[in-house]
């Protein structure tokens, strides 16, 4: 990607994400992201020049939500827009944002995503993306389970065991982020015992709907060089999707994600992601999706992704740590879903992040965003200036 | 007006409200010449001259080649079963705002003719559900032009 100038995160923030904050409105449910961003910053709000704000907002019913939460973001006055992409809106909040500063349109971007999914009925909004004069008819969520039933036909009983001990592996992880809304501890037998949604996927192997925000801040090189916080380099990304366009007919077609990977890795020299990429958080809507993703993303055309979860390697301390924040099975308010991977990426880089923090190094790291129309948003961070 | 305390004890407070939202959609001439063929149990697609594609349901060009369709195309009156999900988990049908019953099968199809496409399965037994299964549209007594004109697919009489 050509870029005009670097662009550092100078700081993240994220609410403790839970399955109920009645105590706060959407409002002051971003405003804790926001002071937290700040704190980690040491920015002070004034200094922001622009402000890009993201969730779905049919999941609340409330629109323009950006008007309203001025008085969390400090907004009033100041240059932005609203971004509401679906599951990727998170991680597009942050190619928009990483486009603003490149661009030298601004110095210091404000990034947040947000969703408060208790309020409102998310399904309601999902299906409401499609054509009113066929396709929403017969759409109807984000339930499926065809990944698991092509991968069993494939892969048979194994890929069962794998898909449910990466549902535990999830668990053991957010276990150790105080911020993951289930911190569950559950067994590979208790996934498998979990009710049919859609066969094979269980209510175990299945996102949550959470309520939660993260926000993050963007400078220009320039300016990062002014700020105290620790920096992370943005170095690449890139967005693939098919929209309302894609072939049920060739379910090959839907590979955005190793489409998205092959451009990355090429344009960054990466020739052994697992060597060279220190830590993956990965969208994983569930944990089928994620078994045949990681498959995806890393170009292992036989399977072999499944012998790699059954032998631990994704692991916080495996050979290839993915989602140590326990991922988006742990923790989904949507909104905000794909912008924790980038945050949480990122602190990873920093060596920030606490009890769940990879034991070792980390000069690059991945994170994927992933939306209802086969859309996949791709970020590539690292510890080094990007050479451009 | 509804309260609840927290753990700590502390008030609540909530507002409670349905919100509705009524619409009209424009059909357009090309879904509006789909849907009244509903009304004779016809499923119409529409061709790229370019790259051949017949897309369906149709529209007005090639996403792909961004060309104008080249030619309407009558689709079969059956389809092949590509994959499938039995669901268990209630959604709401936000056309009319009701909760579709449980379980309800998607079933991801394609036609003789290669277009892909995706609607209700009438069978929700996984184990007779099957990927390469023909399987034939059943139709509503009433039709008006609507989607819920075409309630489904059934596995055709082998
Ligand atoms: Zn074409």
């Amino acid at each position: 990607m050509k870029k005009t100038r670097n662009v550092a995160i100078a700081g993240v923030g994220q609410t403790k994400h839970r399955g109920h904050r009645e105590d706060v409105n959407l409002a002051e449910l971003v405003s804790e992201a926001v002071e937290e961003v700040l704190a980690d910053s040491m920015v002070d709000l004034s200094d922001i020049d622009a402000i890009v704000h993201g969730n779905m907002e049919l999941f609340e019913g409330v629109h323009q939500p950006d008007m309203w939460h001025v008085i969390a973001d400090g907004g009033y006055g100041k240059a932005g827009y609203r971004i509401t992409t679906g599951g990727t809106t998170g991680t597009t909040l942050v190619s928009a944002a990483d486009h603003l500063v490149a661009s030298g349109m601004h110095d210091l971007v404000l990034a947040i995503g947000f969703e408060k999914q208790e309020e409102g009925m998310t399904t309601t909004g999902i299906t409401n993306m499609s054509c009113p004069l066929w396709d929403r008819e017969v759409q109807t969520g984000a339930i499926t389970g065809t990944t698991g039933v092509i991968m069993m036909n494939k892969f048979g009983q194994k890929a069962e065991e794998a898909a449910a001990e990466l549902r535990v592996l999830m668990a053991t992880n957010a276990r150790k982020n105080f911020k993951a809304h289930l911190r569950l501890d559950i067994t590979r037998k208790d996934v498998l015992d979990s009710r049919v949604l859609a066969w094979p996927l269980r209510l175990l192997h299945m996102c949550p709907e959470s309520n939660g925000a993260c926000a993050m801040l963007f400078a220009s090189e320039e300016m990062a060089k002014k700020l105290p916080q620790k920096k992370v380099w943005m170095h690449d990304h890139v967005t693939i999707h098919r929209q309302e366009f894609f072939d049920f007919a060739h379910l090959e077609d839907l590979n955005t994600h190793g489409e998205a990977a092959r451009i990355i890795y090429t344009r960054n020299g990466i020739v052994n992601p697992i060597k060279q990429i220190g830590v993956f958080e990965m969208y994983d809507p569930s944990s089928w999706w994620a078994l045949d993703w990681l498959g995806k993303f890393l170009f292992m055309e036989n399977g072999e992704q499944i012998d790699m979860v059954l032998n631990g390697d994704f692991a916080i301390d495996g050979k290839f740590p993915v989602n140590p924040s326990g991922g988006v099975v742990s923790t989904n308010p949507i909104g905000a879903t794909a912008i924790i991977r980038v945050a949480e990426a990122a602190l990873q880089i920093r060596g920030d992040a606490d009890d769940h923090q990879v034991p070792r190094d980390i000069n690059l790291a991945l994170a994927s965003g992933f939306g209802g129309t086969f859309w996949t948003v791709l970020h590539l961070l690292g510890k080094d200036k990007p050479n451009h | 007006m509804a309260t609840k305390t927290d753990k700590e004890g502390r008030e609540l407070v909530e507002i409670r409200y349905e919100m509705g939202i009524p619409g009209t959609f424009a059909k357009g001439p090309i879904m509006g010449y789909f849907l009244e063929k509903l009304k004779e149990k016809e499923l119409w697609g529409t061709r790229c001259g370019k790259c051949n594609n017949v897309i369906f349901p149709p529209r007005v060009l090639c996403p792909k080649c961004m060309v104008d369709m080249a030619e309407w195309v009558k689709m079969e009156d059956f389809a092949h079963i590509v994959t499938f999900d039995v669901v268990h988990f209630p959604t709401i049908n936000p056309l009319t705002g009701e909760m579709r019953p449980v379980p309800y099968t998607s079933l991801f199809m394609v036609f003789p003719n290669g277009a892909g496409f995706f609607h209700f399965g009438i069978e929700h037994d996984p184990e007779k559900i099957k990927p390469g299964k023909k399987v034939v549209p059943v139709w509503a007594d009433k039709r008006e032009g609507r989607p819920a004109d075409l309630l489904g697919w059934v596995l055709a009489e082998e």
